[in-house]
């Protein structure tokens, strides 16, 4: 298979019209406050190398991108690991786009949870937001008209997700046994999952309807009687709905699901976020972000955002660095006791080198909430991102 | 042969009427703010779609400088605002962040951002008009299209400017949300189009000073200017806008400014 690709990418570069290779290396620090549950160091450094190279025009109107990932840490052998985020084919026609290739998808409207956005897996060992994901193998027509955007998709592999190890940090509550996780489809991960999307927006409104069927990228964990839990990953159908929509200096949102899988449940996130220009007679603008989640899973299987409010505040200095600062925390409403503070700043230091900065405060009381588990996990991230 | 000759005659006469009349309207120096207007619109319409790459300089009062380097490709909407989206290419960071903006007439233009290393489409809240445009001192409200129906109109007179002739306008923006009380136009007398501009804040002083220079006609009849610097008078920062030429040639419709194409644009 590697050899294919390969081959693949030398006949590319010898097709194609233009050839593009840009990316990024960054060199990560976390400092952690206190030893975790298994005693576990403080200090996690790593590099990260995320290059993209780009062809232009391999055959008529067709391009190829490719972007493969790397990152090196220091204390958990589970988070040193590589993946291929893209390696893409796309054609465009004047009627539609083919896809073809490996590649990531994004649905979604809200800020705080994503909860429609479901074709890739998470890459749970990037960072707690969710937001890194990995490469999803995908065949994808999609379709623009009058009458809206629709998007076919056929997923014929699936990739499981991956959890930090035992000396690594932000990892689960449990010990699990990743080996050989167990699927409802007899073809494992070999299972042909579909997807099916319809997007359309007109002026200050959007919205957009999806439905998947095909294996779980969220993991039911089964105990086993030594205490370790096994992943299993069953086949679901989700039907979901997003919507935005702009009045003055609102931004209204709403993301809904309906999933069955083993069990059924339904869960959502509305929210409104108010930009308010130049504040205090400065050239900075301020986002204020409210967004509620509802998930109807109670019990041992309640998810962070179950009847949660999220409070945020966005800043941009609009400065020669682009400064920007994103800070908000996440209160649990049926229990006063939990909450998840999140930071995140970042600043250019010259053409091709960025600072960011991330961290993360976790609070709980109440043992049977997935927030206690990460008590011990409060962090401070600094990133030096080198551009190229 | 005969009628030919007639209907030639009439024409004759029907064209000296109006060449009188025009002279007449002319001389008798009753300028109109927004008929000028008008014809600045008019002198810099017709070019249908147009492409062209751009150089941003900021400076900061204390000389410090910052570049940026970015593509537009814009769409002329016949009876609404026009539509544009722009690439940045440096500083590195934002390579691929990408600016979609569906400019109105008689609303807030709707706009969305492209975020590459997320695949994601931000929707901005369009009441931004006075925000800074990726930190400059040009607002998104100066990046959108010019449109007569934008602004009420003020005073027009005759004036100089650097020893020509010009025409200077007072216009005051509709939407409540602009960041500006007043805006003062010198215009060319031979294009119309605008040699420079004066921005009122809120609360009537002065704010910006936009200088807009290197005109060139294209072979479309379209007149563009090539440099254009914005002055901060409040703040002493400045920032140059300086266009390669514009490629007229290039053939955009509707479908290459739908929201979709922001996820695979380069």
């Amino acid at each position: 298979m590697k050899y294919y690709f390969v081959l693949f990418l030398g006949w590319s570069v010898h097709f194609a019209q233009a050839f593009e290779l840009s990316g990024q290396v960054d060199l990560e620090h976390r400092q952690f406050s206190s030893h975790g549950n298994k005693d576990n160091q403080v200090h996690q450094t790593s590099l990260k190398l995320e290059p993209e190279f780009y062809f232009d025009d391999i055959f008529s109107n067709t391009s190829l991108l490719v972007a493969p990932f790397l990152r090196v840490d220091s204390l958990d052998s589970t988070r040193t690991h590589s993946d291929i985020r893209e390696f893409m084919l796309l054609h465009l026609a004047d009627e539609y786009e083919f896809r073809a290739g490996i590649g990531k998808v994004f649905w979604g409207v809200t800020e705080s949870l994503h909860l429609v956005d479901v074709i890739n897996q998470t890459d749970l060992l990037e960072g707690v937001d969710s937001e890194d994901k990995l490469g999803q193998p995908m065949l994808n027509l999609t379709f623009s008209k009058e009458w809206g955007t629709v998007g076919i998709f056929v997923l014929p592999y699936f990739r499981q997700m991956e959890f930090a190890s035992e000396e690594g940090r932000l990892g689960l509550p449990f010990d699990v046994d990743n080996t050989d996780p167990t699927y409802e489809s007899s073809k494992a991960a070999r299972h042909i999952d579909t997807a099916l999307r319809y997007s359309h927006y007109y002026d200050d409104w959007e919205v957009g309807v999806s439905y998947f069927s095909g294996t779980n990228r969220e993991a039911y964990f089964k105990q086993h009687t030594d205490g370790v839990a096994i992943p299993h990953y069953a086949q679901m159908t989700q039907f979901s709905i997003d919507f935005q929509g702009v009045i003055d200096s609102w931004l209204l949102k709403l993301e809904a699901i309906q999933r069955n899988s083993i069990a059924t449940h339904h869960a959502y996130v509305a929210g409104v976020e108010y930009s308010h220009s130049q504040i205090l007679n400065t050239r900075m603008d301020f986002g204020t972000i409210v967004e509620y989640q509802f998930d109807s899973r109670n019990g041992v299987s309640a998810p962070m955002g179950q009847n949660d409010i999220f409070l945020g505040g966005r800043l941009t200095v609009n400065d020669m660095a682009g400064t920007e600062v994103l800070a908000g925390i996440s209160l649990d409403l049926d229990d006063s006791g939990t909450s998840v503070f999140k930071l995140e700043a970042s600043q250019r230091l010259s053409d091709v080198l960025r600072v960011a900065v991330e961290g993360y405060l976790f609070s709980s009381d109440e043992p049977t909430n997935v927030v206690y588990a990460r008590n011990k996990e409060d962090f401070l991230q600094l990133t030096l991102e080198l551009y190229f | 042969m005969k009628n030919k000759v007639s209907i030639l005659s009439q024409l004759l006469v029907v064209s000296m009427i109006l060449l009188l009349a025009h002279n007449t309207y002319a001389s008798s120096e009753q300028l109109n703010a927004e008929e000028l207007m008008g014809k600045r619109k008019q002198h810099n319409s017709g070019w249908r779609s147009s492409e062209v790459a751009l150089n941003m300089v900021l400076t900061m009062s204390n000389g410090q400088q910052s570049k940026r380097s970015l593509r537009a490709k814009a769409l002329e909407v016949i009876g609404d605002g026009d539509k544009s989206l722009s690439v940045f290419d440096t500083p590195r960071d934002v390579s691929g962040v990408a600016f979609l903006n569906h400019s109105h007439v008689d609303k807030l233009d709707n706009q969305w951002l492209y975020l590459p290393s997320l695949k994601r489409v931000k929707r901005i809240s369009s009441n931004n008009k006075s925000s800074s445009f990726m930190g400059s001192e040009f607002s998104y409200e100066d990046m959108s299209s010019f449109e007569v129906e934008k602004y009420t109109y003020g005073s027009a007179v005759i004036a100089e400017l650097a020893g020509k002739q010009v025409y200077i306008v007072e216009s005051i923006p509709k939407a409540k949300s602009s960041g500006y009380s007043k805006l003062k136009t010198w215009l060319d007398t031979t294009h119309y189009q605008p040699l420079k501009v004066e921005f009122f804040d809120k609360r009537g002083g002065l704010l910006k000073n936009l200088a807009l220079s290197g005109y060139k006609k294209y072979d479309n009849g379209v007149w563009r200017a090539h440099q254009l610097r914005m002055k901060n008078i409040q703040n002493a920062r400045e920032t140059e806008l300086s266009y390669q030429p514009f490629n007229f040639n290039i053939v955009l419709n509707d479908k290459d400014f739908n929201k979709n194409v922001l996820k695979r644009v380069r």
